[in-house]
């Protein structure tokens, strides 16, 4: 009896265990409405200048939002073991549409990413994550701690090779990465030897420096020069990331208010509705704001670490560790290079940048990983599970 | 399920990476956040420059003395853009204007992204074809037609005008943000002294950039306010005639045998005003050479014997004789007569030397008179004749006399000017130096190994009263000083600024004559001076130089020779101070040879030609007292 009180902080009774978790679904409203406020913010007196319609790309966002929500509850109730069958069939309709995208997509910003949908663009490359989450989710289940096997890490990394393949040529050299965390974290989280782990990490990245070294990474390679030499790089590559650090910096402690950034309202800051979107919350909301808001994304990595910690099965387990691990790095790497910490790359900020695909995508993540939350075991595995 | 310290590990890393990002954003938004909000507030707005014309400078008559011509020129907008395109069209522009690539590059980098830079004056038709023709090979670079400032006379008051060029870190720090580093302004003369107002107010176009800098938004234009033009109370042709006679004075020392230094120095003013009417200072310079740019071999030879100091404010001479007029107002004034005398008109033979009593150790002092034979002198003789034992008698007088201040000579001096800047409108004025106790105690308490003796003797009074020793005065002081004891007292604030007009045409500010301060002399002793000056002309130390002048009464005036010191005696400054319309003062002359010998023989020749020039009808400048009174001279 005492083991049950104790543990009541994660699995109480079976009818909780069925309740929503609301702390994780506010998390996500909380980042939709901001999102549409940001991009609100840093589209309209652009477009004012320019004549266009001041609400366009924030309205655009709203309708985002609202189908990523929709997303989230389609997840939600999404029985994650139809999905265990599914997978396969998931990854390889991501490769052909990766496969498709180079054939037929747009380029945008130099990488061919994107397919025209309407006033949208559909960007397989992020439904491309889920699948590749849920496919080495299934290949890794059966696997046990210390027992994953040579076998089955050179299937995971087969996996991974064409969509990675597929990516590097559009090129995207965040996404890239993001694949290569994305597994190594499965990986790890599977049970994979220290050793298999390292000889994984060491081989992807020589292969890195290799393919950096004979130039095959183009553009990237630039952006990762730029990274390395700000100075050289002066108003030119790494211009971005100047404007990034000059807007969040002038933000100050508390900010300069909601529509009252100049680099904001001016443009200064290329990208900004998209992959810098943090700059605008930086400079208007300050450190509070951009505190607050790296706090709301550690509160939902919290609850999908939670799931890890009591999913009822394999499967579930490594879809919730992935989708935290894409969600964790996508702020890293974003944030990161906002603040210039990191080079520039071409990733989302998760459930804020403008974008479709990418909210999403991630939104219909979170709602399997809720789904994994809602049909987690009655019984905790182990007493000592980290809440 | 899964193994809790891999999931231990995994939350860990994740949490670690969102602290990475939190002390990150602390770093920038609130210990760097100052640094990044200058940045946002510089990144937002662009401006542009609009250098006004500069407002012209013209003489009382209304000649032309300083103006501006269009010049061909290749400017060029530095652009915000990378440093190797620039470094590209560094290259480029060397080859183009045949320039050293370090200097041109210099003067590129030196400037604000955004602002004009002139890179070169009157360029050749082929040069300007060449960059319009390939404009894409020189970005940012154009053609225009920019205002140069041109010096109509040349080197003919070019001291009192000066000239313009680039700020020093000095002048650009005393302006502050009103100035950058690639604006020409006033170095010197005239052009510096007023420059805020000749320079007018410069232009601006405000833009806001947007949208990667790609369109620049018009926000805000403030016009440019032409710079407003001056008429000066100076006249050329005085001017020219003043610098003549200083060149030819220099020749005529020359040929006397003498070894003058080439320097010299000229005054013209008006007693009734503190108007300047010529200033000169010899050697002159062009001051149409600091148009555009200037290398440092050029510069030095355009420096060579200090050709760029005004001589006539900044020089600093012992006065010698000319500073007799002083003892001799204090001795009409203060009734101190040399022993056994008891007025101005009493008078004995003169010893031809004088011993004065040394107080304190040491033996007495002995001085001998430049000429032993004056025979019986009174005041009026003792100045007409340059007599030194009259006026050491006096300053003997002043000495012995318990109940007299003992620097009462100096007092007078001071109260004349001496020893203080005249507060002319031109910079750099010397103050010159009128020696008593106070001055050489404190010169020696400043620094003792360079001054040994901090005492002050009865001799050094004596070296004093004939404008020896210790004492020097700058032309400028000696023409204020003359003034004010021939016009019955004024001492004038000296002026060569009239009025001002302003881009329309309007008189804007004019500039009243100024009185320092108004001495309390007797009518007596200005009648009796003025009386004296006159015979120093008609018959004393300056009748040889003025025989036979047809103006010989209408003119005054004193003569000097200075000793540099007591170690050099041949070397000799030669002044002469002359006034016209003596019996009604007008103009105030002041001419000193540096190391031209005496003053009868060199400097009061060249004295004459220019009283002479002031008084003859033909050429007197007449007009200006009408077309002043009018006020409708531009």
């Amino acid at each position: 009896m005492t083991a049950w009180v104790r543990t009541r902080g994660v699995v109480a009774s079976s009818y909780e265990a069925r309740r929503p978790d609301l702390v994780l679904a506010l998390a996500l409203l909380l980042l939709g409405v901001l999102s549409v406020l940001m991009i609100y913010s840093a589209s309209a007196p652009q477009a004012e200048v320019l004549g266009g319609d001041t609400v366009a790309e924030a309205r655009r966002q709203a309708v985002i939002v609202f189908v990523g929500l929709a997303m989230f509850g389609l997840g939600s109730v999404a029985w994650h073991r139809s999905l265990h069958t599914a997978a396969p069939f998931l990854y390889v309709g991501a490769v052909i549409s990766l496969w498709a995208v180079l054939l037929f997509g747009t380029v945008v910003n130099g990488a061919q990413s994107w397919f025209p949908v309407g006033s949208f663009r559909f960007q397989p490359s992020e439904w491309a994550k889920l699948a590749v989450i849920l496919v080495l989710a299934a290949v890794l289940a059966p696997a046990a701690e210390d027992r994953v096997g040579w076998r089955r890490v050179g299937l995971a990394l087969l996996i991974l090779a064409l969509p990675v393949f597929l990516i590097a040529r559009q090129p995207d050299l965040g996404t890239l990465v993001v694949f290569g965390v994305l597994t190594l974290v499965m990986l790890f989280a599977a049970g994979a030897s220290l050793r298999e782990l390292g000889l994984i990490a060491g081989g992807g990245g020589l292969m890195s420096l290799f393919a950096y070294q004979r130039g095959w990474l183009g553009l990237v390679e630039v952006r990762i020069d730029a990274w390395l030499n700000p100075e050289k790089f002066a108003l030119a590559s790494a211009f971005q990331t100047e404007q990034s650090k000059i807007a969040i910096g002038s933000g100050g402690f508390s900010g300069n208010g909601l529509f009252e950034g100049t680099q904001t309202n001016l443009a200064f800051i290329p990208e900004q509705t998209t992959d810098f979107i943090f700059t605008a919350v930086g400079e208007q909301l300050g450190f509070i704001g951009g505190a607050l808001l790296l706090t709301i994304y550690g509160v939902i990595v919290w609850r999908l670490l939670r799931t890890v910690a009591v999913a009822e099965d394999r499967f579930g387990m490594l879809v919730a560790t992935g989708v935290a691990g894409m969600i964790a790095f996508h702020v890293f790497i974003n944030v990161g290079m906002t603040l210039g910490l990191l080079p520039v790359t071409g990733i989302p900020l998760p459930f804020m940048s403008a974008g479709g695909s990418s909210f999403s995508a991630m939104a219909l993540g979170l709602g399997v990983v809720h789904g994994i939350w809602l049909h987690r075991s009655k019984v905790p595995p182990r007493r000592r599970t980290l809440a | 399920m899964i193994n809790p310290w891999r999931l231990a590990t995994m939350a860990v890393t994740f949490f670690a990476f969102f602290l990475v990002l939190v002390i990150r954003l602390w770093f920038l938004q609130v210990a760097a956040g100052d640094e990044f909000r200058a940045d946002a507030a510089s990144n937002q707005v662009r401006v542009t420059y609009q250098q006004p014309p500069r407002g012209e400078i013209f003489d009382i008559n209304g000649n032309l003395l300083a103006g501006s011509r269009p010049s061909q020129s290749l400017l060029m907008q530095r652009a915000e853009g990378s440093s190797e395109l620039e470094e590209v069209l560094v290259q480029r522009l060397a080859v183009l204007l045949a320039t050293d690539q370090a200097d041109l590059r210099d003067r590129i980098t030196s400037a604000r992204p955004g602002s004009v830079i002139i890179l070169a004056l009157d360029i050749t038709d082929e040069i300007a074809f060449q960059v319009q023709e390939f404009q894409e090979d020189f970005p940012g670079v154009e053609v225009a037609l920019t205002p140069v400032r041109v010096y109509p006379n040349g080197p003919t008051a070019a001291h009192l005008l000066g000239y313009v060029g680039k700020g020093s870190a000095a002048d650009l720090e005393r302006y502050g943000d009103r100035i950058r580093t690639d604006d020409i302004f006033g170095r010197a003369g005239v052009e510096r002294q007023y420059d805020t107002l000749l320079r007018g107010t410069e232009g601006s176009e405000v833009f806001t950039a947007s949208a990667d800098r790609s369109v620049w938004q018009f926000a805000e234009e403030r016009p440019a306010e032409v710079g407003w033009s001056v008429v000066l109370t100076v006249d050329l042709d005085v001017t020219r005639m003043l610098e003549q006679v200083l060149v030819d004075a220099i020749a005529s020392s020359e040929a006397l045998g003498e070894a003058p230094s080439g320097k010299a120095a000229g005054v013209v003013m008006d007693v009734t005003d503190g108007s300047i009417v010529a200033m000169s200072s010899v050697p002159s310079y062009d001051p149409n050479a600091f148009v555009g740019t200037l290398s440092q071999a050029e510069f030095e030879v355009i420096q060579e014997n200090d050709a760029l100091l005004n001589l006539a404010v900044r020089g600093t001479f012992p006065p010698g004789s000319t500073f007799k007029v002083v003892p001799y107002v204090v001795a009409a004034e203060e009734k101190v007569w040399p022993e056994g005398l008891t007025g101005p008109e009493d008078g004995k033979v003169l010893e031809p030397r004088l011993e004065f009593p040394s107080f304190g150790e040491g033996s007495p002092q002995v001085f001998t008179d430049w000429n032993p034979n004056h025979g019986w002198t009174n005041l009026h003789g003792a100045l007409e004749k340059s007599a030194d034992v009259y006026f050491w008698e006096v300053a003997l007088g002043v000495w012995q006399d318990q109940s007299k201040e003992e620097d009462i000579i100096q007092d007078y001096a001071r109260d004349l000017g001496y020893g203080a800047s005249t507060g002319i409108d031109l910079p750099g004025e010397s103050a010159g130096i009128m020696p008593d106790r106070t001055w050489r105690e404190r010169r020696h308490a400043e620094n003792p190994a360079a001054f040994p003796n901090g005492d002050w003797y009865g001799g050094d009074l004596m070296n004093t009263v004939i404008g020896q020793g210790d004492m020097v005065a700058s032309p400028l002081q000696m023409a204020v000083s003359y003034a004010a004891l021939v016009n019955g007292g004024t001492v004038w604030r000296p002026r060569v600024v009239g009025h001002f007009v302003d881009g329309q045409g309007r008189i804007v500010d004019r500039r009243e004559p100024a009185a320092v301060r108004k001495l309390d002399l007797a009518p007596e002793t200005i009648a009796s001076l003025r009386q004296d000056l006159a015979g120093v002309v008609a018959r004393g130390t300056a009748a040889g130089a003025f025989r036979g002048s047809p103006y010989l009464e209408q003119i005054g005036g004193k003569t000097g020779t200075a000793q540099i010191g007591p170690a050099v005696d041949d070397i000799d400054t030669s002044w002469f101070i002359g006034i016209s319309h003596i019996s009604d003062p007008r103009y105030v002359v002041v001419i000193v040879i540096d190391e031209g010998g005496g003053g009868s023989a060199v400097a009061a020749p060249a004295a004459r030609r220019v009283l002479e020039y002031l008084l003859d009808p033909a050429t007197a400048p007449a007009i200006r007292q009408e077309a002043q009174a009018a006020g409708t001279i531009r």
